[in-house]
C-alpha cells in the first residue's frame, strides 16, 4: 500500500503542479481561487437554469433533463480525453521504462496509473461536471423539488460516475493504441485523415447553413422555439436511458415529471448497481489491459524510420535559416499546427454561420449595430485567444532557448521569425472573415479593407505583446523537463488580455458604429477610427517590444 | 487552446445570437392597414377642373345617356380599396338613375336636363379624401323658356 | 493660491456674461418719422404691449399711420407684445387743396383733402340758374367725376345754365336703383344712362310711360321735362339646382355601409341645427345666359337669390308654418343662410329652398321639383360650425388654465368673439384641423426660447406639437355642453406629432404623448356630450414608434361625460377618464387602429363602456391605472364593459411594447400559455398568414399608476365584462388570500369566468395549477376555463386576455 501511495504521489506530481503547496500563503491563495472558480461556475449554472425556467423552456422539476444533457456531454469529452491520455500514458509514456525498474509489483504500477488518472479526472470535473451538477441540484432543492438530503447524497454517485470514463477509456485505449501505431507508421495517412475530417466538417457546416430558416424571429416565434427545445430535451431523455439512470442516482426518483425527486430505496438499489458496474469495468480492465500494458511496456516501441534523408547539407542565408527552422517546428509540433488550423479555418466558418443566422432576422437599427459589435467580438476572440500559444513559443524551445542570446544576428530577427507564420497566415484569414462579415451586412469594399486592417493590426499588436510576455518571463525550465506546462502564467495573462481586449474593442465598435450611422449615414468614419485605434495599439506594442528586447539583450 | 477558452467562446457565440434575437428584432404590427390616400377618375369624358369649390371634375352627358364611372385608388396596395358613391337620394329617380355595378364602378343616367354631383369616398375610414364629379346635362331652350 | 485667483476670475466672468445675457429683458422701439416731428425711442418691457405715442406732425402732410417697413407696406398696430427691438416708419399723406370756383355769388370754401381720398360734391344754391356740373377747366371741357381720387391741388369750376333753358330728365329705374337725373339744355339730347343690372334682370330700354309701351329714343332732342321708366328683363336663368355637398354627405353617412367600421351604430339621429347663427342651405346652382344667337345657353357665374318655405313637424306630418317670422330671425337670400330664432328650438322643421326668378315654364308643377331643394332639421340651442376656426368656440378655458392667453390672442387675431360660449357646437361639414387653426404657441416655432439649433433634436422638433397641450379645452360647471357632429368627420390626422416628452429632449420614437384634442374639465355639476361624430387621429398602429407622439381624443377630468354614437380611427388613446369622479359613459361607439390603447382609465371609478366595438390597438384595449396605490389620496379605478366587442391582436413586438419597455416581458407572458394548454385552452392564436407567429388578444391591463412600464406594486381596481369581474378578490375573500400569498411568492394566478367560492381561479406553483386549498386543478370544466376571458394576476398587475380553445 505504501508503495502504491508513493507511486501515485510521484506520478501525480508530474501531472499536476503542486508548486503552490509550498507556502501557507500560496496554499491559501490557490485554494481560495479554486473555490471561487467553483462557486462562480455553480452560480452561473444556477442563474442560467433559473432564467430558462422563467422564460419557460422547462419547469423546475424538469431540470434533470438538462442535467442529462450536461452529464452526457461531459462524460463524452472525458471519455475522449481519457482514452487518448490513457493510451499515451499507459503505452507510450517515457517514464514507463523508469517505473518498470522500481521494486514493486507491476500490478501496482498499473493500478497507480489508473488511480492517478482517476484523481486527475476528479480535479478536472471540479471545473465542469461537478459545479454544473451542484447548480442544478441547488435549483431543484430551492424550489422544493428535491430534499436537501440530495446535497449530501450527490457526491457519492458522482465519484462513481467520474470513474466510468477512466475505466472505459482504459478499455478503449487498446484498440486506439493499435490505430495510433498504424498511423504513426504511415504518417501520410495522418494528413489524409485530418484533411478528410476537415472537409467533412466544412460540408456539414454548409449543410447546416442551408438549413437555417428564412425568417428568424425569436420573440414572435417563441412558442414554436420553446416547443422545439422542449421536444429536444424529451428526446434526449428518451434516447439515453443509461444517462437517465445515472442522473436518477444523483437526484433521486421521480414518480412523474411533475413530482418531486425523492431518494428512496430505488435510488440506493441503483447506486448499488452502479457500484457493481464500476467493479465489473475495473475487473475487465484488469483482465484485458494489464497484460497488454506489460507486454508493450517492455518493448521498444520505436519505429524504424522508413525514409532517410540523403540531402547534402546546404548553407542557407541566415535569414532563411530561421524561417526554415520555424516552418519545421510549426509543422512538427502538433499542438501548434492544430491551433493554426482551428483558428484560421474555423473562425471564417463561425462568422459565416453567425451571419447566416443574422441574415434571417428582421432587425431594427439597434439590431444592426449589435450585429456589428458581436461579429467583431466573435472575430477577435478566437484570433486573440489563439495568441496565447504565441506566449509559449519562446519557452517551448526549452533549454535551447538560451542559445538565443548568442546567435550572430540582431536578436530581434529570430525573435520575430517565430511570429512569422502567424503573421502571414492570419492575413488571409482576417480578410476573408471580414469580407464574409462585410458582405452580409452590406459594407462596401473600402469599409471591408479598412476594417480588415484594423482587426489585423489588433491581432498583431496582441501577438507581439504575448511574445513579449514570453520573452520577459521565460518558462524554459518547465518546458525542458516535462515538455508541457499546465499552468503557464504567460498563457493565462495573454488569454485574459485577449478577452479584455476583444470586449473593449467590441464596445468601442458599438459606440463608433452607432454614432457613425446616425450622424454620417455611412460606416466609413467608424471603420477609419477603429483602424486608428488598432494602429495606435499595434505601434505601441511593437515599440514596447523593441525597447524591451534591446534592454533585455543589449543592456546589462 | 484550452478547453475553458473554447467553452467561453462558444457561450459568447450563443449569447450573440440570443441577444440580437431578442433585442434587435424590428417592430412588427399585426395586420397593419394601408389607407387610401387619393382617388383618380379614369372614366372617359371626365374633365378635371381646377379651383372649383364644388367639384373636382365634370362629365357632360346627353339626356338618357348612360355613363359608367370608374375610379382608381392610390396607393396600389391599400388594404381596403373599395369606394362608396354618394349621390343626392332626393333626386334619384327624378333627375337621374343610378346603379352600382358591383365591380367597383357605377352607372349613371341623367333623365332630365340639369346637374347632379357624385361624390366618391373611400370606405376604409372616415377621412376627408373624396373625389367629386359633376354630371351635367345641358338644358335646351324649351326646358327653360318653354 | 493661483488656483483661487483663477476661480475668482472665472466666477466674475460668469456673473458678467449672465448679467449681459439676462439684460435682454426689455426692448426698444425706434420711430422714424420721415420728415416729421421727432418722437423719442420707447423702451418696452419684455412681454408688455407697447402704447401708441402721440402722432407726429409734418408741414403740409397728414399722418396716416405707423408701418413696419421702410416701403410702408405692412401696417404696425400697437397690439402685440414685442419679442425684439424694432424700428417703425411713419407714413404721411399729402394734403391737397381743392378750390371751388362757383362762378356766382355763392362761395364755397376750399377743402383740404388727403391724398387718395375723394372730394365731396359741394352744394351750391342758385335760384335762377341750374348747375350743370363741375368742370376741371374754365372752358368747361372736362367734367369732373367726384368719384375720382384727389392726387394734386385742384380748382373746380361750376357751370351754370339758365334754369328756364334746362330740362330735367328723370330716370325712374325702380327696384331700388337710383339714376341721377340729367339736366339737359334745350334742344340737346339726353345721354342714355349706363346699363343697369340686377341679379337676373337688366334694363333693356327706357320707356316714357309706366305701362312700358313707348320706348324712348335717346337721339331725340329734349324740349320738355321728361320722366323715363326702365324696363327690366330677365337675362340670366337658373339652369339647375342641387342640394349642397354637406347635405348629400350627411345622407350618405347615415346609410348602411358595407364596411361596418365606418357605419355608425345609431343612424337615426336627426340633423341638428343651432339657433345662434345661420345654417347655410345654399344649393348648388347653375346659371346661364342666352348666347348672341339666342339658341343656347352660355354658362354664367354670379350670385342668385333664393327664397324659402318652412314646414314644421306636427303630429307626424310636415305642416306649413303660418308665422315664419316667429321661427326665423333672418334669411339671407343671397348666401342662403337661415338663422332660426330661439322659439324654434326643439322643433323639427323642413326647409324648402326655392330659387327666385324662375321662368313660367320652370314654375310649372312638373318642373318646379327640379329646382326646389329640401332640407330637414331639428333646431337646438347652439352654434353651427363649418370650418376648423369655428371649432374655437368649443374652447372656453378659464383664465388660470395654461393656454388661456394663447387662445385669447388667437381668437382676437381671427376676429372670434372671446366671450361667446355657445351651449352646443354643431358640425355641418367635414372639418379638417390644421396647424393654422390652432394657436401657434402650441407648437415649437422657430425662435422659441426652448428650441435652439444646437439641440440634437432640432430638425424633428421644429414645427412639432408640444406635450401636455389640450387643443380644445371645455370647462363645464353647472351647465351642459354638447359637441354634435351630425355624422360628419373631424380630421386631425395632419397635425404634427409630439417629439419632446414633457418638454425634455427624448430619443427619437420613444416619446409618449399627453396632448389631447378635446379636454373636458369642470366638476360633477357639469355635463359634456360628444355625439354622432367621427374622428380621425394622427397615430394609427404602424411600425413607427414615432406615432407614440400622437393625439389623445377625449380626456375627461371632472364633469359627467357621455360619448355616444361616435367613430374614431388612428388615435394614440381614444377615451381617457383621468381621475374623474363623475360618470363617464362611452356608448355605441367604435374605435379602430390605435397606436396605444383605446381606453385609458386613470383612477376613475365610474367608467362605463356599453355596446362598443374596439378593434386593432397596438397595445391593450384598456389600460387601467390604480393611482398612487397605498397613499392617502389613492384613486382606485373601475371599468364596466357591457355588451362590447373587444379585439386587439398583438404580437408583442408592436410599437407600444417598445415604448413602455415591455418587449422582454412578452416571452415570459407567452410562456404562461402552456399552463393552460394542459386543459385544452390557450390565449395565443396563430397569425393566419404566418402560423409560426403567435398573437394574443390583449383585452386589458390593470397596473399601478406610478410608472409607464411595469412595477411590482399591489394594486386594486376592477374590470367587469358583462357578469365576469376581475377585481383582485375584492368580492371573494379566497381569491384575495391567494393573491396576497402569490404576490410574495411571485407566482401567477389565473382567474376565469365566474368566481364562486374557490371555483374559478387557481395559481401556478411551478408545476401545475392549484386551487385555493392547494389541490391541483384537474377538472377542465372548472370555471377558470369556461369563459371568454382569462385574467392573470402577475407581479401585482392584472392582465386580461381572451381565451380560446386549443386547436390540436
Amino acid at each position: 500500500m505504501k508503495n502504491l501511495k508513493t507511486l501515485v504521489m510521484m506520478q501525480l506530481r508530474n501531472k499536476i503542479d503542486f508548486s503552490w503547496a509550498k507556502t501557507k500563503m500560496n496554499i491559501f491563495r490557490t485554494l481560495l481561487f479554486g473555490f471561487l472558480k467553483f462557486a462562480i461556475i455553480t452560480a452561473i449554472t444556477y442563474v442560467v437554469l433559473y432564467l430558462c425556467q422563467v422564460i419557460g423552456i422547462f419547469y423546475y422539476s424538469e431540470s434533470p433533463r438538462i442535467m442529462i444533457l450536461v452529464v452526457t456531454f461531459s462524460l463524452i469529452l472525458s471519455l475522449i480525453s481519457c482514452t487518448k491520455d490513457l493510451m499515451l500514458n499507459l503505452y507510450f509514456a517515457e517514464d514507463n521504462r523508469v517505473l518498470i525498474t522500481f521494486p514493486v509489483n507491476s500490478n501496482i504500477i498499473f493500478l497507480s496509473k489508473l488511480i492517478v488518472f482517476y484523481i486527475y479526472e476528479i480535479k478536472r470535473s471540479l471545473s465542469f461536471l461537478i459545479p454544473i451538477t451542484l447548480g442544478s441540484v441547488i435549483l431543484l432543492v430551492s424550489k422544493g423539488c428535491a430534499s436537501p438530503f440530495a446535497f449530501l447524497w450527490m457526491w457519492f454517485p458522482l465519484l462513481l460516475i467520474i470513474a466510468i470514463p477512466v475505466l472505459l477509456g482504459a478499455i478503449l485505449s487498446i484498440p486506439t493504441m493499435y490505430v495510433y501505431k498504424f498511423f504513426k507508421r504511415y504518417s501520410i495517412l495522418q494528413v489524409i485523415l485530418f484533411g478528410s475530417i476537415l472537409t467533412l466538417v466544412i460540408i456539414a457546416i454548409v449543410r447546416l447553413i442551408n438549413l437555417i430558416p428564412e425568417k428568424i424571429d425569436l420573440i414572435n416565434q417563441w412558442p414554436t422555439i420553446k416547443k422545439w427545445l422542449y421536444q429536444f430535451l424529451v428526446n434526449v431523455e428518451a434516447n439515453l436511458p443509461p444517462m437517465r439512470f445515472l442522473i436518477r442516482i444523483i437526484v433521486g426518483e421521480q414518480a412523474s415529471i411533475d413530482a418531486d425527486c425523492v431518494i428512496n430505496i430505488m435510488t440506493i438499489l441503483k447506486f448499488g448497481l452502479l457500484l457493481v458496474i464500476d467493479f465489473a469495468l475495473l475487473a475487465f480492465v484488469y483482465l484485458l489491459a494489464r497484460p497488454l500494458f506489460f507486454s508493450i511496456m517492455a518493448k521498444n516501441f520505436e519505429v524504424n524510420k522508413s525514409r532517410q534523408s540523403h540531402n547534402k547539407n546546404v548553407r542557407h542565408s541566415k535569414y532563411f535559416t530561421f524561417v526554415n527552422k520555424e516552418l519545421k517546428i510549426n509543422l512538427r509540433t502538433i499542438s501548434i499546427s492544430i491551433n493554426y488550423l482551428m483558428v484560421y479555418i474555423v473562425v471564417p466558418i463561425l462568422i459565416l454561420l453567425l451571419n447566416a443566422l443574422y441574415g434571417a432576422m428582421d432587425l431594427k437599427y439597434l439590431g444592426e449595430i449589435l450585429i456589428f459589435t458581436f461579429n467583431i467580438l466573435i472575430i477577435c476572440l478566437p484570433l486573440l485567444a489563439s495568441n496565447a500559444l504565441v506566449a509559449t513559443y519562446y519557452s517551448r524551445e526549452g533549454k535551447a532557448g538560451y542559445l538565443k542570446k548568442v546567435k550572430p544576428i540582431y536578436a530581434l530577427y529570430p525573435l520575430f521569425t517565430k511570429l512569422f507564420f502567424n503573421l502571414i497566415l492570419s492575413i488571409p484569414t482576417v480578410f476573408i472573415t471580414v469580407w464574409i462579415f462585410g458582405d452580409s451586412v452590406g459594407f462596401n469594399a473600402w469599409n471591408i479593407i479598412i476594417l480588415g486592417f484594423a482587426i489585423l493590426l489588433l491581432h498583431y499588436g496582441h501577438m507581439i505583446y504575448s511574445a513579449l510576455l514570453d520573452v520577459m518571463n521565460p518558462q524554459n525550465e518547465q518546458y525542458a523537463s516535462t515538455g508541457v506546462v499546465n499552468d503557464n502564467p504567460n498563457e493565462n495573462k495573454s488569454t485574459i488580455l485577449a478577452f479584455i481586449l476583444s470586449f473593449v474593442y467590441a464596445v468601442i465598435a458599438f459606440i463608433l458604429f452607432d454614432e457613425s450611422g446616425v450622424q454620417h449615414g455611412s460606416y466609413l468614419p467608424a471603420c477609419i477610427r477603429m483602424l486608428i485605434i488598432s494602429l495606435v495599439y499595434c505601434t505601441s506594442c511593437v515599440i514596447l517590444f523593441i525597447k524591451k528586447i534591446k534592454a533585455y539583450y543589449y543592456e546589462g | 487552446m484550452k478547453k475553458s477558452v473554447i467553452l467561453t467562446i462558444s457561450i459568447i457565440y450563443i449569447l450573440a445570437i440570443v441577444v440580437v434575437g431578442f433585442l434587435g428584432i424590428a417592430l412588427k404590427v399585426y395586420n397593419e392597414k394601408v389607407y387610401v390616400e387619393k382617388i383618380i377618375c379614369i372614366t372617359d369624358g371626365y374633365v378635371a377642373v381646377e379651383n372649383d369649390e364644388y367639384c373636382d371634375g365634370v362629365i357632360t352627358v346627353q339626356k338618357n345617356q348612360e355613363v359608367v364611372i370608374k375610379c382608381q385608388v392610390e396607393p396600389d396596395n391599400a388594404t381596403n380599396p373599395n369606394l362608396r358613391f354618394d349621390y343626392d337620394s332626393d333626386e334619384l329617380g327624378k333627375k337621374f338613375e343610378f346603379v352600382e355595378n358591383g365591380d367597383g364602378t357605377c352607372t349613371i343616367k341623367m333623365l332630365d336636363s340639369g346637374t347632379t354631383f357624385i361624390e366618391i369616398v373611400p370606405t376604409d375610414r372616415n377621412s376627408n379624401i373624396s373625389l367629386r364629379i359633376k354630371i351635367t346635362c345641358k338644358p335646351s331652350l324649351e326646358d327653360i323658356l318653354g | 493660491m493661483k488656483l483661487l485667483k483663477k476661480l475668482v476670475v472665472l466666477v466674475l466672468l460668469a456673473l458678467v456674461t449672465t448679467g449681459c445675457v439676462g439684460q435682454a429683458s426689455s426692448y426698444r422701439i425706434t420711430f422714424r418719422t420721415n420728415g416729421g416731428s421727432e418722437i423719442a425711442q420707447m423702451e418696452v418691457v419684455k412681454g408688455a404691449i407697447p402704447t401708441k405715442p402721440e402722432d407726429p406732425e409734418k408741414e403740409g402732410s397728414v399722418f396716416v399711420g405707423w408701418y413696419k417697413d421702410a416701403e410702408l407696406t405692412e401696417e404696425y398696430k400697437f397690439d402685440t407684445a414685442l419679442n425684439k427691438s424694432i424700428i417703425i416708419y411713419a407714413k404721411w399723406a399729402e394734403l391737397f387743396t381743392v378750390a371751388f370756383e362757383t362762378n356766382c355769388d355763392a362761395v364755397v370754401e376750399p377743402v383740404e383733402v388727403k391724398e387718395g381720398e375723394v372730394v365731396k360734391r359741394p352744394t351750391v344754391e342758385n335760384a335762377e340758374l341750374t348747375l350743370m356740373g363741375w368742370y376741371l377747366d374754365a372752358e368747361f371741357e372736362n367734367r369732373y367725376d367726384f368719384n375720382s381720387q384727389v392726387t394734386s391741388d385742384l380748382t373746380l369750376y361750376a357751370k351754370w345754365v339758365d334754369t328756364a333753358e334746362v330740362f330735367t330728365v328723370e330716370f325712374n329705374a325702380g327696384a331700388g336703383f337710383e339714376v341721377e337725373q340729367q339736366n339737359v339744355v334745350y334742344s340737346n339730347t339726353a345721354t342714355a344712362p349706363a346699363e343697369l343690372k340686377s341679379t337676373a334682370h337688366r334694363v333693356t330700354g327706357w320707356y316714357t310711360d309706366e305701362a312700358l309701351t313707348q320706348k324712348y329714343d335717346f337721339s331725340t332732342e329734349v324740349y320738355e321735362d321728361l320722366v323715363l321708366y326702365a324696363k327690366w328683363e330677365q337675362y340670366v336663368y337658373v339652369l339647375s339646382t342641387s342640394a349642397n355637398r354637406n347635405w348629400v354627405a350627411y345622407n350618405n353617412n347615415i346609410k348602411e355601409q358595407t364596411n361596418k367600421e365606418i357605419e355608425y351604430v345609431d343612424r337615426t339621429q336627426p340633423y341638428m341645427v343651432g339657433d345662434d347663427n345661420g345654417w347655410k342651405v345654399l344649393p348648388i346652382y347653375e346659371l346661364g345666359i342666352l348666347n348672341a344667337a339666342g339658341d343656347d345657353f352660355d354658362a354664367y357665374t354670379g350670385a342668385w337669390h333664393f327664397t324659402y318655405n318652412l314646414y314644421e313637424l306636427v303630429g307626424g306630418e310636415y305642416v306649413a308654418v303660418s308665422e315664419e317670422a316667429l321661427l326665423v330671425d333672418s334669411f339671407d337670400k343671397e348666401s342662403g343662410s337661415i338663422n332660426f330664432s330661439e322659439a324654434a328650438v326643439g322643433k323639427s322643421l323642413k326647409v324648402e329652398i326655392v330659387p327666385m326668378y324662375l321662368t313660367a315654364r320652370q314654375q310649372a308643377a312638373d318642373q318646379i321639383g327640379k329646382y326646389v331643394v329640401t332640407y330637414y332639421c331639428q333646431v337646438v340651442d347652439g352654434f353651427n360650425a363649418y370650418t376648423a376656426l369655428d371649432l374655437a368656440f368649443v374652447e372656453n378655458r378659464p383664465s388660470d388654465v395654461e393656454g388661456y392667453a394663447e387662445w385669447a390672442a388667437f381668437k382676437q387675431e381671427h376676429n372670434l368673439d372671446a366671450n361667446y360660449h355657445p351651449a352646443n357646437v354643431i358640425l355641418h361639414a367635414n372639418i379638417k384641423v390644421t396647424k393654422e387653426d390652432l394657436p401657434k404657441e402650441f407648437f415649437y416655432n422657430e425662435g422659441d426660447s426652448d428650441l435652439s439649433p444646437s439641440h440634437s433634436d432640432y430638425a424633428r422638433t421644429l414645427g412639432s406639437l408640444r406635450d401636455y397641450v389640450n387643443l380644445y379645452h371645455h370647462h363645464a360647471v353647472g351647465a351642459e355642453f354638447g359637441l354634435y357632429g351630425n355624422y360628419f368627420n373631424m380630421d386631425t390626422s395632419t397635425l404634427p406629432l409630439v417629439t419632446r416628452e414633457n418638454d425634455n429632449i427624448t430619443a427619437e420614437g420613444t416619446v409618449i404623448s399627453h396632448s389631447v384634442i378635446l379636454h373636458f374639465n369642470g366638476d360633477a355639476t357639469g355635463k359634456v356630450n360628444v355625439k354622432n361624430i367621427s374622428f380621425l387621429g394622427n397615430a394609427p398602429k404602424v411600425e413607427e414608434k414615432q406615432k407614440a407622439g400622437g393625439l389623445i381624443l377625449v380626456q375627461v377630468q371632472g364633469p359627467e361625460a357621455m360619448v355616444k354614437n361616435t367613430l374614431s380611427t388612428g388615435l394614440f388613446i381614444a377615451f381617457f377618464p383621468e381621475l374623474t369622479k363623475a360618470q363617464m359613459t362611452v356608448e355605441d361607439s367604435k374605435s379602430y387602429d390605435s397606436f396605444n390603447s383605446f381606453l385609458y382609465n386613470w383612477g376613475s371609478p365610474l367608467f362605463t363602456v356599453k355596446n362598443c366595438t374596439f378593434e386593432g390597438a397596438g397595445g391593450p384595449i384598456l389600460i387601467q391605472d390604480h393611482v398612487r396605490p397605498g397613499e392617502a389620496d389613492e384613486s382606485i379605478a373601475h371599468t364596466e364593459f357591457i355588451d362590447c366587442t373587444l379585439d386587439s391582436y398583438v404580437a408583442g413586438t408592436e410599437g407600444w411594447f417598445s415604448v413602455v419597455n415591455a418587449t422582454i416581458l412578452v416571452p415570459q407572458i407567452k410562456q404562461l400559455d402552456q399552463i393552460l394548454n394542459a386543459y385544452g385552452k390557450t390565449f395565443l392564436t396563430p397569425n393566419p398568414s404566418d402560423p409560426s407567429i403567435s398573437y394574443f388578444n390583449f383585452v386589458s391591463i390593470i397596473k399601478s399608476g406610478n410608472a409607464q412600464s411595469f412595477t411590482g406594486e399591489k394594486v386594486q381596481g376592477s374590470l367587469t365584462y358583462n357578469d365576469v369581474v376581475f377585481d383582485f378578490g375584492a368580492t371573494n375573500p379566497y381569491l384575495q388570500t391567494v393573491l396576497d400569498q402569490t404576490f410574495t411568492l411571485g407566482a401567477p394566478t389565473f382567474q376565469g369566468d365566474k368566481v364562486e367560492g374557490i371555483n374559478g381561479f387557481g395559481y401556478f406553483n411551478g408545476t401545475y395549477l392549484v386551487d385555493a386549498q392547494g389541490n391541483p386543478i384537474t377538472d377542465p370544466t372548472n370555471n377558470l376555463f369556461t369563459g371568454d376571458y382569462i385574467g392573470i394576476y402577475y407581479s401585482g398587475m392584472c392582465i386580461v386576455f381572451k381565451l380560446y380553445d386549443l386547436q390540436a
